[in-house]
């Protein structure tokens, strides 16, 4: 619960074009972006946020620190890109933006999404960062992108402006989507401990939430499909983090010498590796029985809405064809496959870590899984063609 | 003046003070609260160089007169000193501007609790008193300060936090 006035600087150079962070550096940062503000406004009622773009002819306010999302979600959907990030010159207007915050009982903090080269020198970013920290600002910076060429610039620059540690770099490697790495970093969590379940639970739920309500407004409240149920995302989020939790707490233990120097950053990329290799052992080794029933619920629950997803996309594309498809229901189609898809990707990091999903699965209509994914997207290809044959 | 000289804390608006390169654990309380400014041990230290800021909002419009500003006697007491009158965004990169008054403190009057006059007509209808510290006694990197005093006279006018529901 930090009182605190925020600008989150967004990088809209050319370099986020590039597409190397699905959907490009650009969406991918403008999705954190959108869960950050939702996460900072929602820790405390007088909390406030504004936006500024780094780019384009100079760095502009976008917004003013505001407690109304609305108003940042609406800068954000609408940034454009274009030229190249001034860093100096952009954290000085979001100081500026943030020392005529209305209310002064606000602390100041500036959260820099770098995704392209920066080009002042390390000097310049050391002067700028010892002014910020004397004026008592704290500043995180989330590297992507351009990382090792910009990393010692950034470091410095962070070393330069922390104080009593409010300050925080994250780098998010290529491939990974930001606004899940920020999830358990400390840029999220304002000062809490990590490693503390609850407060880490809290954290996700008010992500998960804020996320479905992002989604929801984006798309004009069409939530029509169960992979935008924000409850069973929730589920699945919450299991995800406390598994992480888990292994961290397991990799404690055995080198506690050691990990508890390490940053939040690279237990997490650890914690990811390992889900992602399968190699990790089962979370732990003494099963209590009241998290394993907790857990075979929620797996069983997955497992049924899972077996409803398909009945839904089945179902729709039947009735698709009888109706004429207009170009946003193809949209929607598409989007609602991909979801699809990701809660697959989920299944498959919960088989292999947790034996117990095997059964489950198994006691499903067998070998319905692959089949259902590929038919709707086949379906779906000849009716368009059955369409482009009908319009020619 | 026929009214006499009071000492403004209990204007002052202290959950709103505001003080920029202040130290942790050495923070404006020590030299601005009751109790706190009286013990010559509780310091406000500066953290990253010896400048200071030093922000005080007043509950309502007061007439200042005087100070006192009062720093240990190792060197580290104020010596150059800006007060600015109703700049409520004052901070590091603005300072530079004229000052309401601008002093240069002796060693006695930074050590001690001697008070120092400020002009008059300049502190008329104050709503946020700034105090910049520029450097110190000693030229060092660190300022202390375990004291600040603000006299005048309040400005008779409703005093909102006062007010109670019929």
């Amino acid at each position: 619960m930090v009182l605190e006035a925020t600008m989150l600087c967004i990088d809209n150079s050319d370099h986020v074009r590039n597409s190397d962070y699905l959907p490009s550096r650009l969406q991918a940062e403008g999705d954190a972006v959108n869960l950050l503000a939702g996460a900072k406004t929602q820790s405390n009622p007088e909390n406030s946020v504004g936006v500024l773009s780094l780019a384009g002819k100079v760095p502009r306010v976008l917004v003013t620190p505001t407690d109304d999302l609305g108003q940042v979600l609406n800068a954000v959907h609408g940034i454009s890109t274009g030229g190249s990030i001034k860093l100096s010159t952009g954290v000085q207007v979001a100081h500026l933006a943030l020392k005529h915050r209305q209310n002064k009982h606000q602390r100041m903090r500036i959260v820099l999404f770098v995704g392209s080269p920066v080009c002042a020198s390390k000097d310049e970013l050391t002067s700028v960062g010892k002014k910020l920290r004397k004026c008592n600002v704290a500043v995180d910076v989330i590297s992507f992108g351009d990382i090792e060429q910009n990393s010692e610039k950034l470091e410095a620059f962070v070393a330069a402006v922390n104080k009593n540690d409010n300050s925080n770099i994250v780098t998010v490697p290529p491939g990974a989507i930001i606004a899940d790495v920020l999830l358990s970093t400390r840029v999220f969590m304002a000062d809490d401990n990590i490693t503390n379940g609850a407060s880490s639970f809290a954290a996700a739920a008010a992500a998960a939430s804020s996320q479905a309500a992002v989604r929801g407004y984006a798309r004009d409240g069409a939530i029509a499909d169960g992979a935008d149920d924000p409850a069973l995302m929730l589920a699945l989020r919450v299991s995800l983090e406390e598994e992480r939790a888990r292994q961290e707490a397991q990799m404690k233990d055995t080198d506690d010498a050691s990990s508890e120097e390490k940053n939040a950053a690279a237990h997490l990329i650890c914690a990811q590796d390992t889900i992602a290799k399968g190699s990790g052992k089962p979370p732990s080794p003494i099963v209590d029985p009241l998290s394993l029933d907790e857990e075979a619920l929620l797996q069983r629950a997955f497992a049924l809405s899972m077996a409803e997803e398909h009945a839904i996309t089945t179902g729709k594309t039947g009735n698709d064809n009888q109706d004429t498809m207009t170009g946003s229901d193809a949209g929607l189609q598409m989007e609602s496959q991909e979801n699809t898809i990701s809660l697959a990707a989920h299944a498959a990091d919960f088989q292999d870590n947790e034996p117990c999903i095997d059964p489950i699965l198994s006691s499903l209509p067998a070998g319905e899984g692959d089949e259902e994914k590929d038919s709707p997207r086949e379906s779906r290809r000849s009716q368009q063609e059955s369409k482009h044959s009908k319009t020619s | 003046m026929g009214i006499p000289e009071t000492d403004l804390i209990e204007e002052m608006d202290l959950s709103s003070v505001e003080c920029l390169n202040m130290a942790t654990g050495k923070e404006w309380g020590n030299a601005v609260k009751p109790g706190y400014r009286e013990d010559a041990g509780l310091l406000c230290q500066s953290d990253d160089d010896e400048q200071l800021i030093v922000t005080i909002p007043f509950k309502q419009l007061v007439n200042l007169t005087s100070l006192i500003i009062r720093g240990p006697a190792d060197g580290t007491a104020p010596r150059t000193v800006k007060v600015f009158v109703n700049k409520p965004n004052l901070s590091f990169d603005n300072c530079g501007k004229k000052a309401a008054e601008s002093l240069v403190l002796t060693a006695a009057q930074a050590t001690g609790d001697e008070k120092i006059e400020l002009d008059f007509t300049q502190f008329q209808n104050v709503r946020v008193v700034s105090i910049f510290v520029d450097d110190n006694q000693g030229g060092g990197d660190v300022t202390n300060v375990a004291k600040i005093v603000v006299n005048g006279h309040p400005v008779h006018t409703t005093n909102m936090s006062e007010l109670k529901k019929c």
